[in-house]
């Protein structure tokens, strides 16, 4: 799955130990989700998108998926 | 977020020294961890025990027995214990990061840490020692002293080391 995460957290003015922090995960966890090393479960993934100010569409998709599918 | 510890998960956190935020993918490492360690434990046990039941009689003496008794502690809980600290190094679970104003209550806690495992350490010596040596030698007392210093020093260093400050 890849995301646009790191894309989001940067908008937000937002360094990864504050968002880790503002979302009770481990600042690791977070890196791990921003270089695709680990998929978020469904909660988590809700979580990021409200925290980010947008949404799963938009945050996340699957490998080989382009914006225009 | 965070998930509710169970006991367990507590006494595993507390003893393999396991800091920061358990959450999800954190959570899923420590069980394979566990899991690992348990099955290695689950296999020796059998093992162990078997080859035990078929040993001839004569051959069970009671040095034997305690014999027995030391390995299985030596495999049974240190083998587990290395293998799980190391496992939990590795994926560096052990490692604390904390804010510049959050770091002097972290080092109180590592001392803290250290001192509970001292104590602990000095325990398990002086109850190994204290049967061959007398209760009240000055070389029980002595040894556990040395170990309780050693422990205490040692454990609050290693964790002192494993806090990392973000700024």
């Amino acid at each position: 799955m890849m995301n646009r995460v790191r894309e989001y957290r940067k908008l937000n003015k937002l360094s990864q130990f504050e968002l880790a922090e503002a979302i009770g995960v481990a600042r690791q966890t977070i890196n791990l989700i921003e270089n695709d090393k680990y998929n978020p479960s469904l909660k988590l993934c809700i979580l990021l998108a409200e925290t980010l100010g947008t949404d799963l569409n938009t945050l996340f998709w699957k490998v080989g998926e382009t914006d225009e599918e | 977020m965070k998930n509710k510890e169970g006991i367990l998960m507590k006494i595993m956190r507390y003893s393999f020294s396991i800091r920061g935020v358990l959450d999800e993918h954190n959570l899923q490492v420590v069980n394979r961890i566990a899991t690992n360690g348990f099955m290695y434990l689950w296999i020796y046990t059998a093992v162990a025990n078997i080859v035990m039941l078929f040993l001839p009689e004569a051959m069970i003496t009671h040095s034997f027995t305690i014999g027995f008794v030391f390995i299985n502690i030596l495999v049974g809980f240190g083998g587990v214990s290395m293998y799980m600290s190391h496992q939990i190094s590795k994926m560096k679970l052990n490692y604390q990061e904390v804010s510049k104003d959050e770091y002097p209550n972290a080092v109180r806690r590592a001392y803290r840490h250290g001192a509970w495992w001292g104590l602990l350490y000095g325990i398990y010596v002086y109850l190994i020692t204290a049967p061959f040596n007398g209760f009240a030698s000055w070389f029980t007392i002595g040894l556990t002293l040395f170990i309780i210093i050693v422990s205490w020093t040692s454990d609050t260093q290693r964790e002192i080391g494993h806090i990392v400050k973000i700024h």
